[in-house]
Formats: C-alpha cells, structure tokens, sequence
C-alpha cells in the first residue's frame, strides 16, 4: 500500500476508532459534568443562606473545580484528536491525548489506562499523526474493555526512546494483539510492532 | 422528628461528596458507599428509606444490586442514577423495581427533580414499612374484633380492614350470606376516627322501598299520611360515624339516585322536606349479589357502585376457610356451654368429621346455630355427631326431598311450609327460593315476615330460623349502636348481632 493511500486509509480507520473512544469516554464526560454540577448546586444553595460559613463551600469549591479540569483535560484531547493530522506527529503528546480520552476510569470495571513516564522530551516521528493515533488507540481498547464490552484490565503505558525509534510499550497482564483490521494500514505507515505474552510494543521511527 | 435515612451508592467521590451535603442540608440523614456490594451489606443491616445508585459500580452494579434488593426483600426505595441512559437499561432497571431513574449529569434541573422523587420514595417507603409492620402483627392473630379466624384469608381481609379503616373511603364488602359482613363492618367503624360516633346497619332488602326510603332519609311532619311527627333517617342519625348498608343491591333503583346524590353531596332531604341537610358520614356496604350481573341487568346503577366500591373486601366463604372452622367450633362451642349452664369438654372424633367435611354453605351463621343447637341438645360433656348433624342431614341427602301437608292443611299454611322448606334449602336465599317456587322475592319475604310477625302456625321452622336472621323482620333490619362504647357494644345480647 503507497504511503499516501495508508494515511488516507488510517484517516477513515481513525474516525471509526475516535467514535469508539468517545463512546466510552461519554460516561467519564458525563461524570465530570455531574461532579461540576452537584457541587456547584451545594455552593449555590449554601451562598444563599447568610448563616453559611465560606469555610463550609470551600472543599465543594475544590471539588467543582477538580472536576472542571478532568472535563477540560478531556474536552482538549478530545477536540485536539477529532482534527485530522496527516502531519507527522510528536508521539509523547499524542500518547497523552489518547490515554486522557481511553482511560475513563471506571472502577466498576477496573478497566483503565495508566502512563507510568512520557517525559522523554522530543518524541517526533515521521509517521503521520493520525496513524500514530489509530497505533495507539486502537490496541489500547482492546486491552482494556474488548469488542464486547467486557472488561479486561488495567493497561500501562510507557514511553521510551530507544536509538532511532520512540518505543511505546502497552503492559497489561495479559496479550495485546494489534488488531488486524489496523495492522496492514499501520505496517505501510512504517509502524512496526512485537506482541508477548503480557504486552504489545510499538516501534514508532524517528523523525 | 426522626431523620429520613438515604443511602448513595457510587464510586465517583466528587459526586457522592455533593450529593450527600445536598441531601443533608435538606434535612436528611445519608450514607455513602462506594460500591454495589458495599450498598447490600449496608442495607442488610440497616434501614434505608431511599438508595441512589449509580448503575455501573463496581463489584456489584446497580442491576445487580436491585435484583439482589428484589430477591432478599430488602425494603427500601431505589432511585437509579447514572451516565448510560438507555431505553434499555432503564426499563430494566424498573423491572427490577427500581423508584425511578435519573439521568446524569445531574444540572439543576435534574437535581430539583430528584428532591422531588426522594419524599414520594420515603413516603412509599413508609406505606410500605406500615404495611410490613401490620402484615406481621396480623399474622398468628386469630381475632379481630368481632371476627375470628386465622386463614391466611382472612388474614387479608384484616390487613385490608386496618389499612382502610382510617380512610373516609367507602367500602363494599362482598361475600355469601353468613360469611359476617356486618362484623367486617363494625371493625371497619371501630378502628376509624369515627369510633365514637354511631354505627348504624339497615338491611335493604328487609324493607318495602317507602319504609327504606323514610328508614334513609326521614320525613318532616305530614310528609304522607299518618306521619304526625317529624323524623330523622338513618343518614342524619349516622351523622358523624358510619352507616352499613347490607344487601345494597337489593334496593329499588329509584332509591338507588337518592342515595348516591347524598354520597356525593353529603346532603339529604326528608320525605317532604325542602331544605338539605348536611350529614358526615362513612358508607360502608354489603351484599351477596353479583354485582356484574346486576350492574347489566339495571338492577344496580353503575355509578353508585363505583361510589360505593372504593375499596373492596371480599369475604371468603367458611369452605374457603378450613382453617379457621375448628377455632370457630371450639369457640362457638365455649361460648353456648357457658350460656347454658353445661359442662361441655369438646367434639367427638365423629362430630369432627362431619363438620370438617360439610360444606356450610350457610357459612359462620350456619355453623354457629349448628354449635348452638348441638349445645342445647346434648346430654353428654361432649358433642356427638347426633347432636351436630341436623335431623334433614342425617342418612344422605342434605334437605328432605319431599313436603308432607297433613290432609286438612290450609292452601296459606301448606304454601307458608313450601316457602320455609325451600328457602331453608336455598340456605336463606330469598332470590333463589323464589326462583324456584316460581314467586317473586317480595311475596317470600312476605311470607317469611308473616311467620315471624306471629300470623303463621305452630309447626316448627326449620332452618330459616337460624340462617335467616338478617331477613327475619323489620326490627331485625334495622339495628342502630347509638354510640359505641365497648361497655355498651359488649353487652348487646348475641342475638342481636348478624352473623357470627
């Protein structure tokens, strides 16, 4: 497959992997907003009341808050990743948009992502953005919640540089196959990877 | 005033912080737990009037744990919140008996509609708490007011009793003749707040509609002819308690408006009267009709049945009620031997067979003449089958067959024996006794009232004696408790009352 033809390919597979994202991710969005909401709702009715000491506010003033930076985090990524980017890509930047978007931390199911280190400063490659993106989502939400739905785990990620590539290493505990709807776009892209037992690694050439 | 208690169940603490100083500071008392399981160990040892649980929790989501709510009786409220609302999961999450279903994120909206919900929920709550509560103090009960029996049936109809008594709600009680609606009735204005106020019981079918009519409502002076003074009805002398209306469907249609303009106004005029009165009452009704039928037939007008039918209580008949005809026997049996003076230790093996295998279909009032008459004739400490059976039931057939007329009989006297004969055989049935004589009920009533008016002869009657109390006369028709004390009512002779 040409070049050109694989990143317009990654670009169609991209979308349909961003829409899966977002699907699971709308529960996270949705918890944020309830957490800005409901303690918003508790500064404003206690506001209202003059006997209400500003030190009985403050912790749902924290709380709200914390709450809006979560949203925040995951309205950028969300709106930095929904742009096309046939661009090649910093992977370190991308590893965090993706992670903030999959790792809707849903205790019912344990299912989450972690990034134990990305700080490895430039992590250019020359592989388009929208290609790294579909490498590392799509793996990553097999790992954590399947095709079904079921859930599977926790994932860490971690990032390394490694001679003339930038190696992103996906430990779950237990395989992670690059699914094969993605594998041959990814290959043409110049994305390499190596499947154990526990964890997927990905090869990203350096820019 | 006690703290209503709400459980939340969610693992986002940034949430479940708000939520609780929310409900807090609206005067309630909360909880929070981070998970499913969490929420059913919680509940399992302690009272919660509402839960809200977030659906996806983890260890046990919130399907999960109203299912769990579901299958261990857990009483509580469940108000589902959560960020996946689907059709789908929210008519689950009713299925499984959820209170109700709210979608996140919670906004102002949203949350003043959930302030809302929770005290409807802790109001079903406690309905339903009450209700446990009663369910559990009825059961092992084998009286209840003047009823007796401890069948799981009649356990209902008290559970019913109790919970309705306290309403202003009219109450149609349905069930054979002998089965104790007035009992029911009696319970009914007794445990209301009109306790103190009189009972007052008319038996519709006893009377000719003019006499119901002045029985109801009254008359002013020359009202008709012969009415030198004025007079109060049985609405006005009810006024401020209850008044039984038995056999309602038997009364003429015409009366039938009267009585449901009054229900609806809670006014009444007399007999030729011009002004209206006001009157508080309870109605509380009773028959052994088919309503349906006499609903279709124009017998019965549907609207006042629906007035009258708020609630319903349907009175088993005894064959429906096995369990409770031996504790009926022993006590009508304790209650006839100490009334007259004998020694009475209990039922033979035999007596106990028959009366466990007839069917009474005289019901309590049956087997209470049948107690009684046992008593009186007995000669030995305890109750032979001879002594139980009736003389007509002995050696097969429950009723004689055939009328033997002496040669000599007048035509009046040998129609009269027909009348009692068959009306004896229909277990008081004036309707049926009629059908079969091919006569009209009022000319059965007639003749029933001509024997006990004194105008019949000496032959003995036989059973309508006992089985017909409620049809026997006009003084028996009406029977007012002026003002129900438990000193007054408990010294009423049992004679007097209906039923059991």
């Amino acid at each position: 497959m040409p070049a050109s033809a694989a990143a317009a390919d990654a670009g169609v597979l991209w979308l349909a992997a961003l829409q899966r994202a977002l699907g699971r991710a709308a529960h996270d969005v949705k918890d944020a907003l309830n957490g800005v909401s409901v303690n918003l709702e508790v500064i404003r009715s206690r506001a209202a009341r003059a006997e209400a000491p500003a030190a009985t506010v403050a912790p749902f003033a924290d709380a709200a808050a914390q709450q809006l930076d979560r949203l925040t985090a995951l309205l950028e990524a969300v709106l930095a990743l929904g742009r096309s980017e046939r661009e090649p890509a910093d992977v370190g930047i991308t590893l965090r948009r993706v992670v903030t978007l999959c790792s809707a931390s849903n205790a019912a199911t344990d299912a989450r992502v972690v990034v134990r280190d990305v700080s490895v400063g430039d992590a250019h490659t020359r592989v388009p953005g929208d290609v790294v993106r579909l490498a590392l989502v799509s793996p990553l939400l097999e790992a954590v919640v399947g095709r079904r739905g079921e859930p599977r785990g926790q994932v860490e990620c971690e990032l390394a540089n490694e001679a003339d590539a930038i190696v992103v290493r996906l430990h779950a505990g237990h395989p992670v196959p690059m699914p094969l709807e993605v594998a041959e776009t990814l290959r043409a892209a110049g994305v390499t990877w190596s499947e154990s037992v526990d964890e997927l690694s990905l090869v990203f050439p350096r820019a | 005033m006690k703290q209503a208690k709400i459980l939340i169940a969610d693992d986002e603490a940034a949430i479940t912080t708000g939520l609780s100083a929310i409900l807090e500071d609206a005067g309630y008392a909360v909880e929070v737990v981070a998970d499913g399981q969490k929420a059913l160990d919680t509940l399992i040892v302690d009272r919660y009037g509402v839960v809200l649980a977030d659906l996806k929790m983890p260890k046990l989501d919130g399907l999960a744990l109203l299912r769990e709510l579901q299958q261990r009786q857990i009483p509580t409220e469940a108000i589902i919140i959560t960020g996946q609302a689907t059709v789908d999961s929210a008519v689950q999450a009713m299925q499984q008996g959820a209170y109700d279903y709210i979608e996140k994120p919670l906004n102002a909206e949203k949350l003043n509609r959930l302030k809302a919900l929770i005290p409807k929920a802790l109001d079903k709550y406690e309905v339903q708490q009450k209700n446990r509560e009663l369910a559990s103090k009825l059961e092992g009960l084998t009286h209840y007011g003047e009823l007796t029996g401890q069948s799981e049936a009649m356990r209902s109809v008290y559970q019913v009793i109790e919970a309705v008594a306290p309403s202003s709600a009219s109450v149609l009680i349905l069930g054979e003749s002998g089965t104790g609606k007035e009992l029911v009735a009696r319970a009914l204005h007794h445990k209301s707040d009109r306790a103190k106020g009189p009972f007052f019981a008319l038996n519709c079918a006893a009377l000719p509609k003019e006499i119901l009519e002045n029985e109801l409502f009254g008359h002013e002076k020359g009202a008709f002819t012969g009415s030198t003074n004025e007079k109060a009805g049985a609405f006005e002398m009810a006024s401020g308690g209850t008044i039984f209306l038995d056999e309602m469907a038997e009364m003429p249609t015409d009366i039938q408006v009267k009585l449901l303009r009054a229900i609806e106004t809670r006014q009444i005029r007399r007999l030729g009267g011009k002004r209206e009165i006001n009157v508080d009452i309870r109605i509380v009704a009773a028959t052994n009709k088919n309503l349906q039928k006499a609903i279709v037939d124009g017998e019965l007008r549907e609207d006042l049945y629906y007035r009258l039918a708020v609630v319903e209580i349907d009175l088993p008949p005894l064959r429906e009620r096995a369990d409770d005809i031996q504790l009926l026997a022993n006590e009508f049996l304790a209650r006839f031997s100490q009334q007259n003076g004998k020694a009475i230790t209990g039922f033979e093996d035999a007596a106990w067979e028959w009366i466990m295998s007839y069917h009474w279909p005289g019901n309590v009032r049956e087997l209470k003449n049948a107690v009684e008459r046992a008593v009186i004739m007995s000669r030995n400490a305890t109750i032979g089958p001879n002594d139980i059976i009736p003389r007509h039931l002995r050696g097969g057939g429950e009723m004689p067959a055939a009328l033997t007329i002496p040669v000599g009989a007048t035509a009046a006297e040998a129609r009269r024996q027909l009348v009692l004969r068959t009306f004896a055989s229909t277990s008081g049935d004036a309707a049926r006794t009629g059908k079969v004589l091919g006569l009209s009920e009022e000319d059965v009533r007639a003749e029933l009232l001509t024997l006990f008016n004194g105008a019949g002869d000496a032959s003995p009657a036989p059973a309508p004696a006992d089985n017909g109390a409620e049809l026997s006369a006009p003084r028996a028709a009406r029977r007012q408790e002026p003002v129900a004390t438990p000193a007054r009512a408990a010294s009423k002779k049992p004679s007097s009352k209906k039923g059991r």
